[in-house]
Order: C-alpha cells, then sequence, then structure tokens
C-alpha cells in the first residue's frame, strides 16, 4: 500500500539515475572497507599465530589458520557463563528501560503539569556528569544494598538513563497533536493515548534505543569490574579484559574472545535495524 | 471532566516517577556528594580535610587546567561540527532499504558495537610510526609522521577516532528521525518542483530539528566528557597534548589521589555543559519544529 | 508468541536469581592481584594448595591490569572495605604505609626469615625499622639488543652514552629504531628513565627526602638525553606501535636495542625461541663511571584492618617461606630474581648461566630499589621528562620547575619516607 520512497538525497531519479546509483555503490563499498577494518583486523589477528600479530610489515592473510584461540576461550573460561551472564543483565536493562524512559519521556514531552520543566532539566542535567565522578559513592550505595556479586548490582543502577528520556522526549515533541486531539475526543486518557497511540508510533526509535541499550550494557566494563568478583558473575567484557597482562597481552586469544562478543551485538543490530524503517504513516492525516 | 484532569495531571507524575527514582538515587545523590567533596582535600586513603574554596583557587593557577580548557574547547568545537556532518551523509546513503543496505547500515555502526579495545588497538596500528597511514604518506613521496608522539597531531588522531565512533552511532538516530518524516510532505514539495537539494533544506531539515537537536547537544556532552579514546590511544600526552579537562580531573582523582581537586575541576566542566545546553535550549527552543 | 517470550524470560530471571544466589560458608580471606594471564594460573594453584590444607580459605580475585591500582583498589578502600591480602606497587605502598592501612609484617616472620631477604628487597618493604610485607620478586632494568645485527655491523656493546648513540644510529634503518625507549606519558616511563638519571649521577632528591635534586647539572643531562634519544638523534621512537607487547618490539625488528626489564628474558623464550639477543647494563654517561640500574617489583601485603589478619600472616608467610611458589614463580613461570638469598643460592647455576649471568653478575648488584616517591612527585618528575621530550621546553626550564614543585611538595609532606 505504501508509496515508493522517493526523498533521499542522494538518491536521484530520472534518465542518470542508474549511473547515479553505480557511483553511490562504489562510495558506499569504500566508506564500508575503512569500517569493517577493525572487524576484519580482530578476527584475522584471532586466527594468526604470534609471530604474525607483531610481524612489521602487517599481515593481511595468516599463513597457517589457527583456530585454537577460539577453542582456548571456552575451555580454559567460564565464557559461557559470562556470555549468559552479559545477555540476561543486557536484555533486562534494555526491556524495562524502553518502557520506563518511554513513560517518563512521554509524560516531559506532551503533558503538563506543575514542575515539568525542573524535572527535565534535572534530567538532563544528569547526562553531564561523567561516570566515574558518581562511581565510588555508587559503589558504596551498593554495597550498603548488599548487592555486591549480585545481579541487583548489575541490573539496577544501569536502568535510569537520561539518554533515553532525552531522545524519546525529542521524538514525542515531533508527533502531531491531530493524533492526540482525535483520541482525547474519543475519550481515551492521557495514559491511554500513551499506550495505544505514542508507543505504536515510536517504533523506529524504540528500535534504535534498543540497540544502543543492548550494545551499551554489552559492552560495559567499569561499573561490572567494580560490583564483581566472583569468576561466575563476570560480564563478557569484564572477563576479556582479564586477558591482558602486565607484561604482555595475548593478543590471539583477546581477538578470539572479542570476535565472539562482538557477535550478539551485530545480530541485535541486523534484527532490529529493519524495524528502524517502520516510519510514522500519516494516513488521514493532513501534511 | 474534572477527574479527568486531576487524573491526567497525576499520569504526568506517575509516568516520570521510576526514571527518577533511579536518577535520583544512583546518579544525582552520588553527585551531589562529589559537589560537597570538592570542599575537602581527600586522598582516597585517609580522613577528609575541610578546604573551602581552596581547590577552586588552585584550579586557575595550574597552568594544566588552563591548557585543557582549550584543549576541551577545540575538541568539542570539531568534534560537534564534524559529526553532523558524517553522520548525516551515512544516514543519508542508507536511509531507504533497499539491496544490500542492511550489511553498508551495519558495518557502519560495528565500530561503535565492537569492543574500544580492539578499535583502539586497529588505530594504533594505523598511526603507528611504521604502520599504514605513514606507509601510504611515504609512498606518495611525503616523509613519514609522528602523529601519536606529536604535540601537534595527537589530538587531531584522538578525533579521528571519535569520529568514526559515532558517525554510525549517531547515523542510527538520524535513520529513524528521517524516518519520521511524514511522506507527503516530499511529495508536496515535489509537485512544486523542488530540487533534492532544495527538499533537503526545506523540509527535511526544519522537520528533523527535534533530532538534530538532540544529536547537537548528545554530541557537545560526549565531547565535554571524552574519556576512552584518550585512554586507549594517549593516556593524555605527549606531554598534555590531548589531556582534556574531564582527562584531567579524572587523572588527578585516580593517578594523584586528589579527589577533592578532580571534583572542582568536574564541577567546573558540568557547570560548562549546564550554561552551553540552557542556551542551546533557548536558542533553538529544545528542537520544536516552530 | 509475546505471552510465550514473556513466560521463557520470567523463567531465566527465577533462573538467574538461583545461580546468583552466593554459595559461601565461612568468610574467606580475599586476595588481589592485577591480572595477569600468564601468570594467575601459577597463583591459583597454590591457592588451591592452600585452600586444600588449611584455614581460613582464600578467595583469589584478578583484576584487568589498567583498572587495579587506579579505580578497583580506590574503590574498595575509599569505600572503607579493602582486600584482605593484595600486591602493591612501590608508587603506592608508601601512601598505604602511612593510613596505617598495612599490618607490619615482620611480626609473623622469624628473624631468620627476615634475614634471608636480600638487602635490596628489604630496603623496598622497610619503613622506619619496620617490614611491611614481603617483596614478591625483583625485576632488573637492562637494554636487550639484537645480536645478529650487532655482528652483522660489526659493533661492540656501548660503554657509554656517547657510544649508545652511535650504536643506535649505525642500526636505525626508516623502517627500524636504534633503540626503544619508553615514550608514554605514564609511570612506567618513570622506571626506565631512572637508570639513565643514576648513571649520569643525577637524582630526583637527596636521600632523607629534604631537598630536590632534580635540577642538579647532572640530572639535566639525563632529561637531555632522553630528549635528545627522540628530537636530535632520531633513533628512539616517539609513539610505540599497536601491538607494542613490551619485548616483542626487539623480536619483531621495530627496534634494535631496547631497554626493558629482566621478565623479557621469558617472553623471548616463549615468543621468539630462534631470536639471537643479548643484555647489558645501561651505560654510564662517561666511559668507565657507574652504571646504576633499578629494580621494580611488586610486594604482598596485608591490610591491617582485616577481620583476619593472623590468618592473613599466615598464608602470606606459607606462599613465600613454607611452599614453592617463589622458585616457581621467579624461575619457571616467569625470569626474575626471587626476594630470598636462600633461593638464588639454591639456584646458581641458573643465575649464572645464559641470559641470566649478566643480570646476576653485573646488574643486580648496581642495581638500586624501584623508589617509593609519592604521586606528586612522580608527577613532578613526568611532568619534565615529557615537557623536554615532547614539549620543547628546555631541560633545564623543565628541571626547575620540576624542583620547584618537589620541594613544595616536601615542605607539607608529613607521611612516611
Amino acid at each position: 500500500m505504501r508509496s515508493p520512497r522517493v526523498t533521499g538525497l542522494l538518491q536521484p531519479f530520472g534518465s542518470a539515475r542508474r549511473r547515479a546509483q553505480t557511483w553511490r555503490h562504489l562510495l558506499l563499498s569504500l566508506l564500508a572497507a575503512v569500517f569493517i577494518l577493525p572487524l576484519y583486523w580482530m578476527i584475522v589477528s584471532a586466527l594468526k599465530g604470534p609471530s604474525e600479530i607483531f610481524a612489521v610489515p602487517p599481515v593481511w592473510i595468516p599463513s597457517r589458520w589457527n583456530w585454537n584461540h577460539f577453542v582456548d576461550v571456552f575451555q580454559q573460561v567460564p565464557f559461557a557463563r559470562w556470555m549468559f551472564n552479559s545477555g540476561f543483565v543486557s536484555i533486562t536493562v534494555t526491556l524495562v528501560a524502553l518502557l520506563t524512559h518511554s513513560m517518563a519521556a512521554y509524560s516531559l514531552a506532551r503533558l503538563r503539569y506543575r514542575g515539568r520543566r525542573v524535572l527535565f532539566g534535572l534530567i538532563i542535567g544528569t547526562l553531564m556528569v561523567p561516570f566515574w565522578v558518581i562511581m565510588i559513592p555508587l559503589y558504596i550505595e551498593v554495597r550498603a544494598f548488599g548487592w555486591l556479586d549480585t545481579y541487583w548490582a548489575l541490573i539496577i543502577p544501569a536502568i535510569p538513563n537520561a539518554f533515553g528520556i532525552f531522545l524519546l522526549h525529542q521524538f514525542y515533541l515531533g508527533i502531531p497533536h491531530e493524533l492526540e486531539e482525535a483520541a482525547t475526543i474519543d475519550g481515551c486518557s492521557k495514559a491511554g493515548i500513551f499506550f495505544r497511540i505514542v508507543l505504536p508510533l515510536s517504533k523506529p526509535i524504540m528500535a534504535a534505543l534498543a540497540v544502543f541499550f543492548f550494545v551499551a550494557n554489552w559492552n560495559s566494563f567499569l561499573w561490572p569490574l567494580l560490583v564483581t568478583n566472583a569468576t561466575e558473575m563476570k560480564t563478557v567484557q569484564v572477563g576479556i579484559a582479564g586477558f591482558s597482562g602486565q607484561y604482555q597481552n595475548p593478543w590471539g586469544y583477546l581477538m578470539a574472545a572479542n570476535t565472539i562478543a562482538v557477535l550478539p551485538n551485530l545480530v541485535v543490530f541486523l534484527l532490529l535495524q529493519r524495524q528502524l524503517m517502520a516510519s510514522i504513516t500519516m494516513s488521514g492525516i493532513k501534511g | 471532566m474534572r477527574f479527568r484532569t486531576w487524573a491526567d495531571r497525576a499520569t504526568g507524575y506517575l509516568f516520570v516517577l521510576p526514571d527518577l527514582l533511579g536518577l535520583v538515587v544512583f546518579v544525582i545523590a552520588p553527585a551531589v556528594l562529589g559537589l560537597i567533596l570538592s570542599l575537602f582535600d581527600w586522598s582516597g586513603l585517609g580522613p577528609m580535610t575541610f578546604v573551602g574554596l581552596s581547590n577552586y583557587k588552585t584550579m586557575f593557577e595550574d597552568p594544566i587546567f588552563l591548557r585543557s580548557l582549550g584543549i576541551t574547547f577545540r575538541y568539542v568545537a570539531v568534534f560537534v561540527g564534524g559529526n553532523f556532518v558524517l553522520a548525516m551523509a551515512l544516514a543519508l546513503l542508507v536511509q531507504h532499504q533497499g539491496r544490500g543496505i542492511g550489511f553498508y547500515r551495519a558495518v557502519f555502526f560495528a565500530p561503535a558495537s565492537i569492543s574500544l579495545v580492539v578499535v583502539g588497538f586497529v588505530w594504533k596500528f594505523m598511526f603507528q610510526p611504521n604502520g599504514l597511514i605513514n606507509g601510504l604518506i611515504k609512498t606518495l613521496g611525503f616523509p613519514g609522521q609522528p602523529f601519536l608522539g606529536s604535540m601537534s597531531q595527537a589530538l587531531g588522531v584522538v578525533l579521528s577516532l571519535s569520529f568514526y565512533l559515532s558517525a554510525g552511532y549517531f547515523m542510527v538516530i538520524l535513520i529513524a528521525g528521517l524516518n519520521d518524516i511524514p511522506e507527503q510532505y516530499y511529495h508536496a514539495a515535489m509537485v512544486d518542483g523542488a530540487t533534492k537539494l532544495q527538499q533537503f533544506w526545506h523540509v527535511t531539515l526544519p522537520l528533523l530539528k527535534p533530532t538534530s537537536f538532540f544529536v547537537l547537544v548528545m554530541s557537545i556532552l560526549q565531547g565535554f566528557q571524552v574519556f576512552d579514546q584518550i585512554y586507549v590511544l594517549t593516556g593524555g600526552g605527549p606531554f598534555y597534548a590531548t589531556t582534556t579537562t574531564v582527562f584531567y580531573a579524572f587523572q588527578s582523582a585516580f593517578r594523584y589521589y586528589q579527589f577533592g581537586y578532580a571534583s572542582a575541576i568536574t564541577v567546573v566542566i558540568f557547570a560548562i555543559q549546564v550554561a552551553l545546553s540552557v542556551v542551546l535550549f533557548r536558542l533553538l527552543k529544545g528542537g520544536r519544529v516552530a | 508468541m509475546r505471552r510465550a517470550c514473556l513466560v521463557a524470560w520470567v523463567l531465566a530471571l527465577t533462573l538467574a536469581a538461583t545461580l546468583a544466589a552466593p554459595a559461601f560458608a565461612a568468610e574467606p580471606i580475599t586476595f588481589w592481584k592485577f591480572a595477569d594471564t600468564y601468570g594467575d594460573p601459577t597463583i591459583q594453584e597454590y591457592v588451591d594448595q592452600w585452600n586444600a590444607a588449611h584455614s581460613p580459605k582464600v578467595e583469589f580475585v584478578s583484576i584487568p591490569w589498567a583498572e587495579y591500582t587506579t579505580t578497583r583498589l580506590t574503590a574498595a578502600f575509599a569505600s572503607g572495605q579493602g582486600p584482605d591480602v593484595f600486591w602493591v606497587s612501590p608508587g603506592d605502598f608508601l601512601r598505604y604505609v602511612s593510613n596505617g592501612i598495612l599490618e607490619p609484617m615482620d611480626t609473623y616472620l622469624t628473624a631468620s626469615q627476615v634475614e634471608d631477604l636480600v638487602p635490596v628487597a628489604r630496603d623496598k618493604a622497610t619503613v622506619n625499622g619496620r617490614i611491611y610485607g614481603v617483596p614478591v620478586e625483583l625485576e632488573p632494568l637492562a637494554v636487550f639488543y639484537d645480536k645478529d645485527l650487532f655482528e652483522e655491523k660489526g659493533l661492540a656493546v656501548p660503554q657509554s652514552w656517547d657510544e649508545l648513540v652511535r650504536v643506535a644510529q649505525a642500526l636505525t634503518t626508516p623502517e627500524r629504531f636504534g633503540l626503544v625507549i619508553e615514550p608514554a606519558a605514564d609511570f612506567y616511563q618513570l622506571f626506565t628513565f631512572y637508570p639513565f638519571l643514576w648513571s649520569a649521577g643525577g637524582d630526583v632528591m637527596d636521600e632523607g627526602w629534604t631537598q630536590a635534586r632534580i635540577a642538579s647539572p647532572e640530572s639535566v643531562a639525563a632529561l637531555q638525553f632522553w630528549s635528545d634519544l627522540v628530537n636530535v638523534h632520531g633513533v628512539s621512537p616517539k609513539s610505540q606501535p599497536a601491538a607494542a607487547n613490551d619485548v616483542t618490539m626487539l623480536g619483531s625488528g621495530f627496534g634494535a636495542m631496547q631497554v626493558t626489564g629482566m621478565w623479557a628474558v621469558k617472553i623471548l623464550k616463549e615468543q621468539y625461541p630462534d631470536f639471537n639477543y643479548g643484555v647489558f647494563p645501561v651505560p654510564p654517561k662517561e666511559r668507565g663511571g657507574e652504571s646504576v640500574s633499578v629494580t621494580g617489583g611488586w610486594m604482598q601485603v596485608i591490610n591491617a584492618k582485616s577481620k583476619d589478619v593472623e590468618g592473613a600472616a599466615e598464608f602470606t608467610r606459607w606462599l613465600f617461606y613454607e611452599s614453592d611458589f617463589p622458585v616457581v614463580w621467579t624461575i619457571q613461570k616467569n625470569s626474575k630474581f626471587p626476594t630470598l638469598q636462600s633461593i638464588l643460592d639454591a639456584n646458581r647455576e641458573y643465575f649464572h648461566s645464559g641470559p641470566m649471568k649478566v643480570f646476576t653478575e653485573e646488574i643486580l648488584p648496581a642495581a638500586r630499589p624501584e623508589p617509593r616517591f609519592p604521586p606528586e612527585v612522580q608527577r613532578a618528575l613526568l611532568d619534565a621528562l615529557q615537557g623536554t621530550m615532547f614539549g620543547g621546553v628546555p631541560a633545564e626550564m623543565a628541571a626547575k620547575t620540576a624542583e620547584a614543585q618537589i620541594n613544595r611538595f616536601l615542605r607539607t609532606y608529613t607521611g612516611a619516607r
């Protein structure tokens, strides 16, 4: 039912279309080569022997494929358990945060009540405090709660985050008022409007946020490091960081672990990136 | 009707409550402690000594702090501008569904999803004395450059890594924003005979204002708080050339164990961020589409 | 579909909650150390050995290298709950002593056990006549070099700074640096700089810590020399390659000589078994002068506020005096000097042959312990070195600034010396 999309700046139409398309793909491929370099280097380094990792000039294709590092990662450390911990924490935080952030953002962007602006300012203000500034007091708090070495410490403090509230707030600003007015006339409460109209409309941005939250929590390092002691409570990034030493880094092993650790991020992105495209179809609303 | 108004107002408060509570407990309260700490002298081990405003006084006599402010502003200015242009270019290139576009999107987002240890490794590898970039430069007949070992070039290398990490990230936000613009507007513009460029200026940019505002504010705040890239690439060196104010505060706290002084520096950098954000909110009306 | 997802998630939550429940019966002694992929399994082995036969049990926690002293120990002690036993670096040692955090170790050692510590190790651990911990190892610094290259160019081991520069110049090519020194602004850079400072006859401050000495002509000469290596002679790199794993810079051909520590012997043996290398002491400034090295190494210390100080001390004494951990750690798993004379004597042959020979006979006798300077002093020194090497600050001016900073600090410093 959708009309063909013709809105891109760099997607021309007409007779020159095909040639422009070729140029566009050439540009994309060139950019992709640059952006894929870390991925490529990571995987290839994981497959090299030690002498090739440090070789000058660099070795682009290993002379012998060495799969040992991947086996070692799972045999020498409880890597699967770390993956589970990271996955469990990331998914839980993402799901809860999407709900609470979208509620808060809707309230701040679309509802009118006393103190709204002050609250918004306060929340945005929390974005201006670097994490390590609050790290020690936060650590003392969490220890007092008895949360050290538990999932609580990994999950609960990670949920409140002004980034998501701010981003959703900006999106809710853009939703046409006509939608809400129509619903109000139909007898919908503000909460009803949120759950029945606004939430379904914010699918693309929620998908983007879900990716960000998942990746951020999956890659989270400093906080999980502080609050976990037990090997079985470590997250993937904390576990991997334990590989690098004072005198030498086992790069092959490190790169193999990182290769495995990046997969969930990419899978989540590929799964959700389609949702990014679900745009608001404003049928019935005048442009 | 009266009940409805009351209930709607309660909805407002109730909807903010969960996150607000979390932020108060896990961010705001610890941050207030940080503010108080800036009036003390504390090494992290012994007792705290109240010193009044002396940490703030020290700061404005500390040449490294003053220099770090200049470095920070230079970094933020270049980062904010460059990041917006790059992220927008990427977003426009891969905005629409098409063959292989999903792959490109994933690839552009990849640097933001890989551990910084790996990306930092590759970046150092490219800019090292006998690295790829120097190899390229020498092949073209120019002399090799010291990059990370140079007072004038190191910040540029840090910036390039920041762009690399952020472009794909903000691209995702901009794609979501672009796709939120109702197609009807473009149809109308095309009927009026607008060129692609005109459409971009008169439809895309104005309607993207809330998202652009977000990208702008977030990249300013990220710029002020840049840390990981410096930590991985230069450690703030050579000779403080890449020591931004926040990085300096971190070093003061966790390398030199001057927690009071570090807190004072962060209070100043916090104030600067607040001031800039307030000005932006006023100027751009919070990114509302006028 | 959606409901099924939810049910699955609730199940996962319950599972996770059960997994998370801590299963410790009695409270074990916590033992913290920075992570080291190659060393940690050995330590875990000995912890297991202890746990099998003794109580209280010990829980070994290894913490990523970059976060160990910076954030992890700091946050723990700031919140009033540090580990019972941990490893501390020379630069941090005095802070802990001054704040009454370390339990004197000599209470738990016999006179002969104290006597067995080699003098340079005992000095490291002694404050006001008390010993606060057991030095784990000694790691003196030296210059490693590519023997084949030396032979190919007909070069001899340099005996002075001028000769060092000449040799480095002869070995420098567009693809290779003659002499790799540490360029990064880190405390490790200071560690590698001390031998040059001392071999020139300079120092940071006088012995009693009353007066800075960093602006003396000898000290300034050392600063100038490091700057010249990078800026004038162009034989040393301004930054290091990405995979700069210490001595791999030598093994991979990035450098022809490298200033590094004794630990590199083991790394070379494992990663470059065919590499033909030699070791010589950091040369004195003038031919015939005195060459001085520095020896680093960590110290195992006990938290005086631990709930079980006695148990922590007992474990420490067992590890270093009753088990064979020191031998396995220094000789088999790493290439380091043990801190006990009895072990040195029992392994005479090993320490007087191969690459160990020069370390034992020439370098260790002339090595001073890594200084325990407080962070303020290290910062002044680091600023002087970085300013001279990279900031274009004349060595004399950089040294004068550092001298003023150190003197100002010493006037108000009340902690242990």
